[in-house]
């Protein structure tokens, strides 16, 4: 059913947008609480998300983990244990409540997954400090929750562009059906986004189209983005060969090395070892898997930054010096892994690593790089995970709060931890809700979603891009400069105001037509760059991941603040504001840099 | 050396049935480029209406969604490692083609 707006009508009280482990959790959670829901998952729901990409680990606190009846859980991470964790590691910009409702109901939340996973016939094995598993079967988890909930729809392949609002509240979504190119109209009490985070460099190590949409919808629709600047990176990521790269496959072989004292040689293009660089202490640190990610970012950055990098902005790693028999011990802890999930020897996810084992017995030298791989700034939502739009809500990688400015814990367990209070959150809202109008917001975003498709000439989406890509790398990457940034943002605006109104596509068939979804994701895209760069310029600090070469030291007196982002009368306007105190009290004073920060808070 | 790069192409909104394109994508020796790589350069670079699956993947070989007849046979284009020279010949996997090299 249809009219000259939209193709296809829907109606359902919530609408949880995303494929995912937040999706999932959100969807089973609105449809126990009472709520009619249908899913629109840009993908297909439990195959696509960053969740599939993950090593995986997922976790909660060992006294919740014991109760569940594992014997040999580790009871000294307690609920207040991982809570101060989290804040410290967040450089103190975590909203307390967010963390509080993370260590709460992580216990229930987790259990939950894991049990659908294992219904799902899938592996989850609990360490003692964590359920070890791999992203695929928590996705196969994810779909198995759904299915086993009545009252939930699944509508795959549908990108949903924009939230409609009446009155300021939640009245619907618009999007489009990717395989037929339907514009499709969906009317609902109640919107939660769960749709993951956004990754603006060109080299990534998740999903294809991590663009924001989420962010920028809510951003669109009156809710606040926070947070924007602090983007997790990842070192030790393939670079080549192509068919590697973007691959997590040489962290994961450190981390089932780390068992042994022998580690990888890096080096920089100089030929000097990396490592001799960094302070014992934390290269303690970083091999008890604490902060490993902030402090290999921050000394492997400095390389790369410094002219000293391989061809491709990597550096570059070398096993040759290791000894044969702790090499075979290695590949044997490692193999007796691989088998649990991925069935051949030396193959990773979906991935053959038979080549790269033969580099390393022939001791030849292979690039690693940088890559970011999750975001810890999103939309803003309060420990209900309600946005400031009545009827909106979101949860898990989207919404900024919990980790601030540096993640350490599980984002798997946020996405559960979220999905559900989300969902719960949503059918409550319902519940009191009355009926909204339907009216010409759907017209005026009916057009906006059909433009580059109409327009007659113009710039190929893809070329808008790889320039957003290639801004972000110049400036808003793992080290950050006033010029540089500056440079950055004239650019993104240039991107924003020349080329995204020009995007046009060449097909004028509407089916799965991806230079259109491309040109949608593209203007969700520069929304949550704009915000980020513009955050991380006003930011004259360094804190966690917000590395800057001007501003070295963490300055608690003047920034331990979060930078919010909203639109007031059609341009981006930021504000700070603290975070949200409970029960650590915020610190003054000012920080050397982010790696004595990082020093102090282990003592 | 470039590769010859067969695609069959269809677009039913202007077509009653299908035909196919060729195009000559320099793929590089040593590198390891998948047949991904190999669309995603003409995409970039000869022809954005090409439709393949695209939209929401893994790159990986983890969601086995973007499964493509290469030179006959079913092959997960993400980590298939296309040659360098000679022809390449892709086709849709599935009966109900929605557009190019995109079914279900």
């Amino acid at each position: 059913m249809g009219n000259e707006l939209y193709d296809r009508l829907i109606e359902t009280d919530v609408l949880v947008v995303g494929g995912a482990g937040a999706a999932a959790t959100a969807a089973v959670a609105a449809a126990r609480g009472g709520a009619k829901v249908t899913m629109a998952c840009k993908g297909e729901l439990g195959r696509s998300g960053n969740t599939i990409m993950a090593g995986a680990g997922i976790s909660m606190d060992g006294v919740s983990a014991k109760q569940y009846g594992e014997e040999n859980a580790d009871t000294s991470k307690t609920k207040d244990s991982m809570f101060e964790e989290i804040v410290k590691e967040s450089y103190y910009l975590s909203e307390q409540d967010m963390v509080q409702q993370y260590v709460d109901h992580c216990g229930r939340a987790v259990h939950e997954i894991v049990e659908w996973g294992r219904k799902a016939n899938q592996i989850f094995y609990y360490t003692g400090e964590e359920y070890v598993t791999s992203g695929k079967a928590l996705g196969m988890a994810c779909k198995q929750g759904v299915k086993e909930t009545p009252g939930i729809d699944v509508l795959n392949d549908v990108m949903i562009q924009d939230v409609l609002t009446v009155d300021g509240k939640v009245a619907g979504a618009m999007g489009i059906d990717v395989y037929t190119g339907e514009i499709i109209a969906i009317r609902c009490k109640a919107v939660i986004l769960s749709t993951g985070g956004y990754q603006p460099f060109s080299f990534k190590c998740t999903v294809s189209d991590m663009t924001g949409d989420g962010m920028a919808m809510a951003y669109r629709a009156g809710a606040e983005l926070a947070d924007m600047e602090f983007l997790l990176l990842a070192p030790g990521i393939l670079i080549s060969p192509r068919v590697h790269r973007g691959s997590i496959f040489a962290g994961f072989l450190f981390l089932v090395w780390s068992g042994d004292e022998v580690w990888p040689e890096v080096h920089n293009s100089k030929g000097e070892k990396v490592e001799a660089k960094i302070p014992d202490k934390l290269l303690k640190i970083a091999r008890a898997g604490e902060a490993v990610k902030l402090i290999y970012t921050y000394y492997w950055g400095r390389e790369i930054a410094g002219g000293k990098g391989s061809p491709d902005n990597g550096l570059f790693i070398n096993i040759s010096k290791m000894a044969r028999e702790d090499f075979d011990k290695g590949a044997a802890n490692f193999h007796l892994l691989m088998k649990t999930w991925y069935g051949k020897e030396w193959h990773y996810q979906g991935g053959d690593f038979t080549d790269l084992k033969a580099m390393m017995e022939q001791g030849r030298s292979w690039e690693l790089g940088i890559s970011n791989e999750y975001a810890m700034g999103g939309v803003v939502v309060d420990a209900e995970m309600r946005t400031k739009v009545p009827g909106l809500f979101a949860a898990g990688e989207v919404t900024s709060g919990v980790f601030g400015a540096n993640r350490v814990a599980d984002a798997t367990t946020e996405m559960v931890v979220q999905g559900f209070k989300a969902g719960e959150s949503a059918a409550d809202y319902v519940k009191g809700a009355g009926e909204q109008k339907w009216d010409d917001g759907v017209a005026a975003i009916g057009e906006r979603i059909l433009e580059s498709f109409n327009r007659n000439k113009g710039i190929a989406p893809i070329k808008v891009f790889r320039a957003i890509e290639k801004a972000a790398d110049k400036g808003f990457g793992f080290v950050r400069n006033e010029r540089g940034l500056a440079a950055t943002l004239r650019e993104i605006e240039r991107i924003r105001d020349e080329d995204v109104p020009r995007m046009k596509v060449s097909s004028r068939s509407r089916a799965y037509n991806y230079e259109w979804i491309e040109a949608l994701q593209v203007e969700n895209l520069i929304t949550c760059v704009e915000a980020g760069v513009r955050a991380a310029l006003m930011r004259k600090e360094s804190r966690g991941f917000h590395i800057r070469s001007d501003y070295p030291k963490v300055d608690h007196d003047n920034w331990l603040v979060k930078i919010v982002a909203s639109r007031k009368n059609g341009s981006m306007q930021l504000s700070t504001r603290k975070p949200r105190v409970t029960r650590m009290a915020l610190p003054a004073g000012t920080v050397e840099n982010i790696m004595q920060y990082i020093m102090d808070t282990e003592d | 050396m470039a590769l010859k790069v067969k695609v069959k192409r269809y677009d039913p909104s202007v077509e009653s049935s299908a035909h196919f394109d060729e195009f000559e994508v320099p793929v590089p020796e040593g590198e390891k480029w998948t047949v991904m790589d190999v669309l995603d350069y003409v995409h970039e670079n000869i022809d954005s209406s090409l439709s393949y699956y695209r939209h929401s993947i893994c790159d990986r070989g983890i969601c086995a969604r973007c499964a493509t007849r290469v030179n006959g046979k079913p092959r997960l284009i993400c980590q298939y490692i296309s040659p360098t020279e000679g022809e390449l010949i892709l086709e849709p996997v599935k009966e109900n083609v929605v557009k190019d090299l995109v079914s279900r």
